[in-house]
């Protein structure tokens, strides 16, 4: 075959090549710390706000007219009061890794983590 | 010389046309029912890109590549869609260029396709890095990268099965 021209047959440099890929992973996997990675999300109709998981706090929306008070509590994340007369978001209970709290009427929506995948995937 | 240069023209049209093809069917495929993560493709449409680039050259392979994105984004994506293949795609196509300059005698197309894919995934989670302006989505990184010695490893067996086509003579009969 001319230069340039790749092998069919599977070489030595394949199997390196899959090994420097996995230990990439696996360097990422330990490298990133898993704690402080997970964030929770909160879209409203004009903002993005975005908090840690693990940092327990108290967050205060009002939005449409309805007032929401988000929970940061012990690593997860729910809506301790709404005003929205149907009480969805409440009854969503707690989120924790991967999770949507969604409400509709004041167009909030909380996400932990699963927000950024969402947006790569697009 | 006048004739090869309309056969690679011609050739790049087909090739570009079978990527964009191919990178609409891939969108039909149900892979993620194999590998459940969001957004992951087999990456069929790199098939052409790579077969393009070791058997025509750098340049018709850039060419194949920039019309798959443009045409793909004009179809179906949005400006991030575009970022993020373009993004992906160069980073990719680029270390195939490296490697066939410098150590193509050390791998296979199943090496070249599994860098491939890698560096697609870590291009278009730079990108997305970039734009939501966070560097939590590193975090999707280790499965994807994972995801793309599977993907690489398909697409870069169906490349070593692929025959030389760019360069055969057709007797034509008029």
């Amino acid at each position: 075959m001319g230069e340039g021209i790749v092998s069919r047959k599977l070489k030595p440099g394949d199997v390196l090549a899959v090994l420097f890929v996995f230990a990439l992973a696996i360097l990422l996997m330990l490298f990133l710390p898993s704690t402080n990675g997970s964030v929770v999300k909160i879209t409203t109709n004009d903002n993005v706000y975005t908090y840690s998981l693990y940092e327990d706090r108290i967050i205060e929306l009002s939005e449409n007219g309805i007032k929401l008070t988000v929970v940061i509590e012990n690593g997860c994340v729910y809506v301790s009061d709404s005003e929205c007369r149907d009480g969805i978001c409440k009854a969503h209970g707690k989120i924790k890794d991967k999770g949507c709290i969604v409400c509709l009427p004041a167009g909030v929506v909380i996400e932990t983590d699963c927000g950024e995948v969402d947006a790569v995937a697009g | 010389m006048q004739d090869k240069s309309v056969r690679t023209i011609a050739l790049c049209g087909i090739f570009a046309s079978l990527s964009i093809i191919f990178s609409t069917f891939e969108a039909l495929l149900p892979i993620q029912a194999f590998i459940p993560l969001p957004g992951i493709k087999l990456g069929i449409s790199n098939i052409v890109v790579l077969y393009v680039l070791f058997y025509m050259g750098t340049k018709e392979a850039f060419f194949v590549l920039l019309c798959r994105c443009v045409v793909t984004a004009l179809i179906f994506g949005s400006l991030p869609s575009f970022l993020f293949s373009v993004c992906g795609g160069l980073l990719s196509l680029a270390s195939a260029v490296i490697i066939k300059k410098t150590c193509v005698g050390s791998l296979s197309f199943v090496g070249v396709s599994i860098i491939g894919a890698s560096l697609h995934n870590t291009g278009q989670i730079l990108v997305s890095c970039f734009m939501l302006g966070t560097f939590s989505v590193f975090y999707y990184l280790p499965p994807l990268l994972f995801a793309s010695v599977v993907c690489g490893g398909v697409t870069g067996t169906i490349l070593c099965l692929l025959p030389d086509v760019t360069k055969k003579e057709r007797k034509t009969e008029i």
